[in-house]
């Protein structure tokens, strides 16, 4: 290479590279929606699960267990309650203070009530017994206002405490808090828990003494253990591949000269990503550069073909085969483009772009940092690879039995009861690193406290929201028949603030006029000792609500039931074809029996779908990995047409076979030994895909350099074998699943391709 | 040498210091302790009350009587009225059911009533002979006099539950309860005077 065109090309590198970082720089921003990597929902319960996101019911509760024996300090709510991360403590006693509005003041509107003088009797006489039990001056102005506790009928139907007795078995009080953020907000969540250590600081219990459990909870201690787990075993796995790179080239020159293809490629892509969808999710920057490790082989090929003694024209001897190997990657990461959901195709393009600079960048720039002679490129050019003669035909055999052993041991479990499901894990929740104590306590926990499912939901879609609303509390009324028949436990829905505008208008005309209802009041009171002015505020408020406007939504903006309508009531897209709808969700307990969810729903009215998370979320992975195998089955038709046209026949469906073997042959010991594969096996198989397909192309070459092809191989499997086991030895198992299937792939993909690959005649 | 001997010195007088302040449990009044525990062996189950209430929403005086009872085996503590009208409060954990009359009966969290529970507290350690559990939520001051009548003066150690419920002033003379005195924030005092069961037993 000449020194001006050794020049020309570091400075076109520069170039590229200061260009990725302008637009990384610029345009780049991060994003944690988990919707991004769902695919396209069908059905109204997908739809749900994808805009929920993880959002589901009571995922973003606190359960915070006192120590046992004590009893709630009485500041406690009003602490939890003033920080802005708790969105509100929903254990409200309507009977210990005036409600919060709009609910408060528009009582009247939003249950019905009995205005009659026997009913206001009834009402006070009861209310004369209760003031009995203990004095109380918070009750005691409750009853001013609202002396037949009309607005805790209002409020009972949003209790998520019913069907709870609000403590352990071991005495420790629960008290529910429910965060302002969403589960997956980790820095959210982490403010809501300080502010709950604060507030119980704040009232004299030591925070280490009390159980704080929730998602959110699971969510911040894990993003703890996972960041620290992948950076020191990141650290780790680096220091292993230096140290085998050492070990295999004796230069340290080598150590960074391999690097810049990857992070070139890595950076290449990024900005790619940022151009194309302006956002990067986290989880297609850390699948992305676990799929991008096919990139490190590429300079190891050129350097174990330029040892001393044969440096001569390394680079064109190793380059048609690793840019065979490289376009057949990026088909094949390219595919994920197709993959339905939008991180999916980030992931994708992001691999695929990086793969494809990290090529031209191991063929180009490292000899030109390296400062090879132009003798030596010249040399490489002019020096057409030399064939082997003499030397035995592909090994078949191998691959074949290999292939055969493994379509056998796979069989069993795809075939065998609940199909593929046997092969597949879909449960997202069997990926969990919460260890299995920690969920038991959160059970628990949540039983004392009668928190609503987190599996099961109802839901209601409708294109008019008034129309909406007014099913809603159709439903409602025949699932309070249900309650009392004993069929459900209870159920919470935002009908008791939402009760359609018609009813409302139907109860403000039945309001009497103050001075009827002071007569009433008289006549109430007749026989019972109470002040003839004492209910002069109860007046006030009724004939204050007989000059109200109907209550929507949008008045509950800014108060304590907003996120309690925001998470119940929204607009979902694509319920029907080009159009917005929206859904209302009816909270389930937490106890409800599952088995009979089915003849409850048959019972409901027409339109009513039950939202089961779990099954939603299998069905999403299920489509999800269907749709991701169909495209690769293309992909790999056209890699095969791609090596059919560019090396001979039998080279190509050895090289194949080689891949196809190795897959089958990690996936089936992977099912055999861990258990139904899951998400991450699939992303390591996947580069482990890549990765075979490099060794077979190298090893299945018919040169005279196979001591230097074996040597680079060898040296690439070694180096991703290492790498990954440390991450194959982790507790978590995102990190355990991916660094098993690649370890694994990468050892049999190896083997096979050295094993049966054709050996040179001795000399 | 003389320098390690001071430190060892001062580092002992410290941790003398931290044991000997302890936890609040070692300050339990073993006089206190012994009294609850002979009204905890009483045995009457029920111990009857008559209370008088004033002002308030009121017109006049109002005299209610009830029973208290503390049932062990569901760990439940029972409140009835009987007159003027009838209600039912029990309280078991931190989950209270209020019935009055034939009405529906409501329920709601103790912890939500921070005067209610206090009380409730209170009264539950009194019929139990809980001290640890009574010193847990109030500072206790215990008097007793020559004529074995004795004075129990009950602050609420919480400042916001101070806001509900100042004192609660519990009477006594041997093993039986006489009063109980509860001084609301405004130093409004009702006293529930406890009664002989009246010969018809109520329902």
């Amino acid at each position: 290479m000449s020194p001006g065109r050794r020049q020309a090309t570091l400075g076109a590198w520069v170039l590229v590279v200061v260009a990725a970082l302008a637009v990384i720089t610029t345009r780049l921003e991060f994003s944690y929606d988990l919707g991004l990597f769902l695919p396209r929902a069908e059905g109204l319960d997908q739809r749900i699960l994808v805009a929920r996101a993880g959002d589901t019911p009571g995922a973003r509760y606190l359960l915070v267990a006192l120590p046992a024996g004590t009893i709630e300090p009485a500041g406690l709510r009003g602490r939890l309650a003033s920080d802005p991360a708790i969105a509100r403590v929903p254990v409200q006693d309507p009977t210990g203070g005036l409600p919060p509005d709009p609910a408060w003041r528009y009582r009247y509107l939003l249950a019905d009530m009995d205005w009659s003088a026997a009913a206001l009797g009834n009402a006070l006489g009861e209310r004369l017994a209760e003031l009995g039990l203990a004095a109380d001056p918070g009750f005691e102005n409750l009853v001013r206002h609202d002396p037949t506790l009309q607005s805790a009928r209002v409020l009972d139907a949003l209790q998520v405490d019913a069907g709870g007795h609000g403590r352990t078995a071991a005495g420790r009080p629960v008290l529910v808090v429910e965060t302002a953020a969403p589960p997956f907000d980790l820095d959210g969540q982490a403010a809501a828990i300080a502010a709950v250590r604060t507030a119980l600081s704040g009232e004299g219990i030591n925070p280490d003494t009390a159980l704080i459990s929730g998602a959110g909870v699971f969510g911040v201690g894990l993003r703890d253990t996972i960041h620290a787990e992948a950076t020191w075993r990141s650290v780790a796995a680096s220091l292993a591949l230096a140290l085998v790179l050492w070990l295999a080239y004796r230069r340290w020159a080598v150590l960074w000269l391999a690097a810049v293809p990857l992070v070139t490629g890595m950076g290449v892509g990024l900005a790619a990503v940022a151009l194309a969808f302006g956002q990067a999710h986290g989880i297609t920057l850390a699948f992305g550069f676990t799929l991008m490790g096919v990139a490190i082989d590429y300079p190891l090929h050129y350097f174990s073909h330029r040892r001393a003694g044969s440096s001569v024209g390394a680079m064109a001897r190793v380059w048609p085969t690793l840019r065979l190997g490289a376009i057949s990657t990026v088909l094949a990461y390219a595919a994920l483009l197709l993959g339905g959901a939008e991180g999916i195709a980030q992931l994708g393009l992001f691999s695929a772009v990086g793969v494809a600079t990290a090529a031209p960048v191991t063929r180009f720039v490292i000899p030109a940092m390296e400062g090879r002679s132009d003798t030596d490129e010249a040399s490489a050019t002019a020096t057409p690879a030399t064939r082997t003669r003499g030397r035995t035909g592909p090994g078949f055999g191998l691959p074949v039995a290999a292939l055969v052993v493994a379509v056998l041991a796979l069989v069993p479990t795809v075939t065998g009861p609940g199909g593929d499901q046997g092969f597949w894990n879909r449960d997202l929740a069997a990926l969990s690193p919460v260890p299995p104590a920690l969920l038991a306590r959160d059970s628990e926990l949540r039983q004392a406290v009668g928190a609503p499912s987190m599996r099961y939901q109802l839901a209601l879609a409708d294109a008019d929201q008034a129309r909406l609303l007014e099913r809603l509390h159709a439903l409602t009324t025949v699932l309070d028949e249900a309650v009392a028949a004993g069929e459900i436990p209870g159920y919470r829905s935002i009908a008791p603030l939402l009760p359609p505008s018609g009813l409302q208008l139907e109860r403000q005309k039945a309001i009497p006029g103050a001075g009827a209802l002071r007569v009433r009041l008289d006549a109430a009171t007749q026989d019972l000792p109470f002040d003839s002015a004492a209910f002069d505020a109860f007046v006030a408020d009724v004939t204050a609500s007989s000059r109200l406007s109907p209550l929507g939504p949008a008045d509950y903006t800014g108060t304590p039931f907003e996120s309690m309508i925001a998470a119940s009531l929204f607009r979902l897209r694509g319920v029907v074809p080009g159009d917005d709808w929206w859904v209302t969700l009816v909270d389930l307990p937490g106890d409800v029996n599952p088995e009979s969810l089915p003849a409850l729903v048959d019972g409901l009215p027409s339109g009513v779908t039950l939202v089961d998370y779990r099954a939603a979320s299998e069905a999403l992975v299920a489509g999800y990995q269907s749709r991701t195998w169909r495209v690769l089955g293309v992909v790999l038709a056209v890699i095969a047409v791609l090596l059919l046209w560019r090396v001979r026949p039998a080279r190509a469906a050895w090289s194949l076979l080689c891949v196809l073997a190795a897959l089958a042959l990690a996936a089936a010991v992977l099912r055999w030994v861990a258990g139904p594969l899951d998400l991450y096996h699939m992303i390591g198989l996947l580069l482990v895909a890549g990765l075979g397909l490099d060794y077979a192309l190298f090893l299945g070459r018919d040169e005279a350099d196979v001591t230097d092809t074996r040597h680079a191989v060898a040296t690439c499997a070694v180096s991703t074998g290492v790498a990954f086991a440390v991450l194959a030895a982790s507790a978590i198992p995102a990190l355990r699943s991916l660094g098993s299937a690649v370890v694994l792939g990468v050892v049999i993909s190896f083997a096979l391709a050295w094993l049966s690959s054709r050996r040179p005649v001795q000399p | 040498m003389s320098r390690y001997l001071l430190v060892i010195l001062a580092w002992l007088l410290v941790g003398t210091t931290v044991l000997a302040d302890g936890p609040a449990g070692d300050d339990t009044d073993p006089v206190l302790a012994a009294r609850l525990a002979t009204l905890a062996d009483s045995p009457e189950p029920v111990q009857h009350y008559r209370e008088v209430r004033d002002g308030g929403l009121f017109s006049g005086a109002v005299t209610y009587t009830g029973r208290l009872e503390w049932r062990e085996a569901t760990g439940e503590l029972i409140q009835w009225i009987d007159t003027p009208t009838s209600a039912r409060l029990a309280v078991a954990g931190d989950r209270v059911e209020i019935q009055s009359g034939t009405g529906r009966p409501r329920t709601l969290p103790l912890s939500a009533r921070p005067g209610l529970a206090a009380m409730m507290s209170g009264l539950r350690a009194l019929l139990t002979g809980d001290v640890t559990a009574l010193e847990t939520v109030f500072t206790a001051d215990y008097l007793e006099a020559d004529n074995q009548e004795w004075l129990l003066h009950l602050k609420p150690r919480d400042a916001a539950l101070r806001e509900h419920l100042a004192l609660l002033e519990v009477r006594g003379e041997d093993d039986r309860l006489v009063a109980i005195d509860r001084v609301g924030p405004e130093g409004r005092r009702e006293t529930m005077t406890i009664v002989p069961a009246p010969d018809v037993e109520q329902p």
